[in-house]
């Protein structure tokens, strides 16, 4: 019992064991990888995905994933900038934002809960009406040249450090205190472990999917003005592929595909991993044929891992 | 002494789910300090009916009285809190598998205090946990600790903790369906006498559905048949034999 | 009383007979025009130049925008071909998913024209696109002059490339331009990257490459989407963007040359752009249509030769017969800070 707790202590915090013996590996392999200033880089690089994985995190503990992530992000970035440029406040403009976020989350979870649709469905379905939509709003076109105040999220800095990093550690240690210390938090984890059981103790499996989507809607909103203000421009086609590397970095972070089983922090260090695999890629300019080849190979790599620990974790059956 | 005033009464209970008669004006009632055993072949209504006492659906036709009054029940969530608790036959059903006992025990209506001088709630983990240990000694199921997940046990020891979930606020009626079905011989035995002592020492009356004679003849007060969805007879395990109530079961007289 | 009905008659038919064959003189030519999304502003472009040059020869167009989707594009195609359009030309939205388009026009006997894009199956009469390979040479000759200039006549220096899509022909042609003029000189060293055509790769791109490469002297990108990830990614890694001629600056050149493009050149952000004619495919190739429907086979260029107009921007432009048919390569030219203004860019132009 011993030898298979620790088996599983490691296997759960796997991620950051990988972490840690990448980095060591590239301090020596790549060169200025291991400064200051490339770390900042790869923490920055963090931000936008890192947000939008803690909504995906969410609603993969709960059983259920989001599909949507990406348009939501897009749609975002688009409103708010359009609105800015023609005047609208910008603290305004950023309610409607994270508004639009949402509003398509609770379209995603009632479409799962009320209409019955499955999760992959319902939220393909988002996927690409939100994302049809910012293209019909600007009609296709590149908004650019923000006012600098809009791009604080994503371009600002607070003394040192910038703000992304910042948002980056104070959204994960946030959602990380609801999801262990709250009813509802636990109530995500039940939901996600045993549906049927959880309704029949009497917990609103309605009420907790349809929030889990909107709290994901509303942080992939929020990444999206980070985007917009980091690239200070925001272009309907943000986003694009970044659902597949949200729910890369959640599974490589331990979340189950199943649901229940899984920590936020795990799925930062699924991020960082990432962002540092394609910052080391970037470094050695490997040939970007095989760039897509080696983020496959990862994600079977974090794939495996997980059905190992949940192989060990089951008792005899 | 017993007494011998009803608790639960169900009349004329119809249900059908399409073509096919489930139930057939069954009367069923139970007294305080009760053991009562439901028995009949596979496709009797056992299920149904003890589904329709647990609140999943209502019936077709019939009524339900509980304590000299009626009752509807709405949903599962309603029946518990009328006092109804039932643990379904796939313990799986109740129990989150990656979750630790008090976890589970406490599914539903967690703990919690206040933090931050009462702005936000959260969870009492440790209030939660002390508590889960004393229903769980109380119901006298050893677990080594409470915090280890559900999965890791065995299944008595997963349907002991069901029971315990049952049991933390004390029910009016309780309600097992197949108890001991997934269980190895030793454990089939330690549960049975759990729920025994369930019964007299806690004065919990109780419903259990099982295919299996032995034990129903082994702990219930009273031995109800159904069979093709209608009530065939009623007896008691010291008067009657075994052959007679496995003829009432497969009928022909 | 020499008269009979059937003088009349006669008459009378040769009247009709009359009026058809000059209203059949006279028939109107109508041409269809897919676009794949008019609310890019190079495809907008693309088409006001082919809708001018159609209205200047007293030639209709039905336009239609498929708002970037494949299958709208072939349905808009279909309703063309219902229309009954002499001659329908294209910028395919995606290459692959055209052809079944391209096919129901051969089916249908008219005549099919691509701009921009080729499609990867069905019979295309002839593409009119920039010259690409040119475009990424006429970028290297440009990043090489800046580079002496740095460094007193010697050409040396660290240059990053921000890619497209790999595999891509344009973007391969792009990049393949680039590298031709500077591989012959062992001190330039290119760091080539690819971007997806994505403006957020791009910026990653840029601030892992800067950091690494404090004294990268250039960065040339193969279109203006990436811009802003690459302005930005210099201030987030120097603290603040050194313009051109300032101290410290990097030299950022591309391709494309759209509005936003031209901004960057103006503002002295960007070196310059290399642009493609956009407005002019249509002044280029609505004539060879025409020509095409009256004289068949004949009236297209052949290939080898090299097409020339005075003062046409697409010219001169060169006719090559590739693995996907006949193609017009045409003219491409670099605008710097002093010609960014021009009014007669595709990019300064006002969408009316």
């Amino acid at each position: 019992m011993r030898k298979r707790e620790l088996l599983k202590f490691l296997l759960d915090n796997s991620v950051w064991i990988i972490i840690i013996v990448f980095f060591t590996l590239n301090a020596f392999l790549t060169p200025k990888f291991f400064t200051l200033l490339n770390f900042r880089n790869i923490l920055i690089h963090s931000s936008i995905l890192g947000i939008v994985v803690i909504g995906e995190s969410l609603c993969l503990l709960s059983g259920h994933f989001d599909l949507s992530v990406e348009s939501t992000l897009a749609l975002s970035a688009v409103l708010g900038s359009m609105a800015v440029k023609n005047g609208l406040a910008i603290p305004l403009a950023i309610g409607v934002m994270l508004m639009s976020g949402m509003l398509v989350g609770f379209a995603n979870g009632t479409l799962i809960r009320k209409l019955g649709l499955n999760a992959f469905v319902a939220t393909l379905i988002t996927y690409i009406g939100i994302r049809g939509t910012a293209l019909g709003i600007v009609e296709g076109k590149t908004i650019w040249n923000l006012p600098a105040a809009f791009c604080f999220f994503g371009a600002g800095n607070i003394g040192i450090l910038p703000v992304q990093i910042v948002l980056l550690a104070v959204l994960y240690l946030l959602f990380h205190a609801v999801l262990i210390y709250t009813k509802f938090g636990r109530h995500v984890y039940l939901v996600g472990d045993n549906q049927l059981a959880a309704r029949i103790s009497g917990i609103n499996v309605d009420r907790v999917v349809i929030a889990v989507f909107m709290l994901s809607g509303l942080l992939s909103a929020f990444a999206g003005l980070v985007m917009a203000g980091r690239l200070n421009s925001a272009s309907p086609l943000f986003g694009t592929g970044m659902v597949f590397e949200a729910m890369s970095a959640a599974i490589i972070g331990g979340i189950s595909l199943r649901g229940g089983i899984g920590s936020l922090f795990m799925a930062l260090g699924g991020v960082v991993l990432l962002s540092s695999i394609s910052n080391v890629l970037n470094l050695h300019a490997v040939s970007p044929y095989w760039i897509q080849t080696i983020r496959a190979l990862m994600i079977l790599f974090a794939v495996t891992l997980d059905s190992l620990k949940r192989r060990l974790v089951r008792y005899e059956e | 002494m017993k007494s011998d005033e009803v608790l639960l009464k169900m009349e004329g209970i119809c249900k059908s789910f399409g073509e096919v008669r489930a139930l057939e004006n069954v009367h069923f009632t139970l007294s305080h300090h009760e053991i009562v055993g439901l028995v009949g072949g596979n496709g009797a209504g056992k299920s149904t009916l003890i589904k329709i006492l647990a609140g999943v659906f209502p019936p077709d036709r019939g009524k339900i009285y509980l304590e000299g009054k009626e009752v509807h029940f709405k949903s599962p969530r309603d029946a518990y809190e009328q006092g109804i608790y039932t643990v379904h036959q796939k313990m799986e059903e109740i129990l989150a598998p990656h979750h630790d006992v008090a976890a589970n025990i406490f599914m539903g209506e967690e703990i919690t205090k206040p933090f931050f001088g009462g702005l936000l709630r959260v969870l009492a983990r440790r209030e939660m946990e002390k508590e889960a240990e004393s229903v769980l000694s109380r119901v006298g199921i050893t677990i080594d600790s409470v915090r280890r997940p559900i999965v890791s046990y065995s299944g008595g020891q997963r349907q002991a903790v069901a029971l315990a979930k049952a049991l933390r606020k004390k029910p009016k009626i309780l309600v097992l369906d197949e108890p001991t079905a997934a269980l190895g011989v030793k454990e089939k035995f330690q549960v049975l006498h759990l729920i025994k002592r369930l019964g007299k020492e806690e004065g919990i009356p109780i419903i259990i559905v099982s295919h299996n004679l032995e034990e129903v003849f082994e702990i219930v007060d009273r031995i109800v048949v159904l069979r093709n969805g209608q009530m065939v007879g009623e007896c008691s395990p010291s008067l009657a034999t075994k052959e007679q109530v496995v003829q009432m079961i497969v009928g022909g007289e | 009383m020499r008269k009979s009905p059937l003088f009349l008659l006669l008459v009378f038919a040769g009247g009709i007979l009359l009026s058809f064959s000059a209203a059949f003189a006279q028939e109107k030519l109508i041409f269809g025009y897919s676009a794949p999304g008019l609310g890019d502003e190079g495809q907008w472009n693309i088409q006001k130049g082919f809708v001018d040059k159609c209205k200047e020869l007293g030639i209709e167009v039905i336009v239609t925008d498929a708002q970037q989707s494949a299958e709208k594009q072939n349905n808009d195609i279909e309703t063309l071909i219902a229309r009954g359009v002499h001659a329908i030309c294209a910028v395919p939205h995606d290459s692959a998913a055209i052809s079944i388009a391209v096919q129901k026009c051969n089916e249908a006997g008219i005549p099919f024209f691509t701009i921009d894009r080729g499609v990867t199956a069905g019979k295309v009469v002839l593409t009119v696109k920039a010259d690409n390979v040119k475009a990424g040479a006429i970028a290297g000759e440009v990043m090489l002059r800046l580079l002496q200039g740095k460094y007193n006549g010697i050409a040396k220096g660290k240059v990053l490339e921000i890619r497209g899509q790999p595999g891509q022909d344009v973007a391969e042609q792009r990049a393949q331009g680039f590298h031709q003029v500077l591989e012959k000189y062992p001190d330039i060293q290119i760091i080539s990257l690819p971007g997806y055509w994505n403006t957020e790769e791009g910026f990653k791109i840029t601030v892992d490459t800067l950091t690494a490469n404090p004294d990268l002297d250039g960065i040339y990108y193969h279109a203006d989407l990436y811009i802003p990830g690459i302005v930005e990614g210099v201030k987030a890694v120097k603290g603040e963007f050194a313009k051109v001629g300032e101290p410290g600056h990097i030299f950022i050149l591309g391709i494309d040359g759209n509005p936003a493009g031209l901004d960057q050149v103006e503002a002295k952000l960007a070196d310059g752009v290399v642009v493609q004619p956009l407005r002019d495919y249509g002044a280029l190739i609505v004539p060879i249509i025409v020509d095409y429907l009256k004289r068949g086979e004949e009236a297209l260029p052949k290939p080898g030769t090299v097409l020339v107009e005075e003062g046409a921007s697409w010219s001169p432009a060169m006719v090559v017969q590739t693995a996907a048919g006949l193609e017009i390569w045409t003219n491409v030219f670099y605008v710097d800070y002093l010609g960014a203004g021009d009014p007669n860019l595709w990019g300064n132009k006002p969408r009316e």
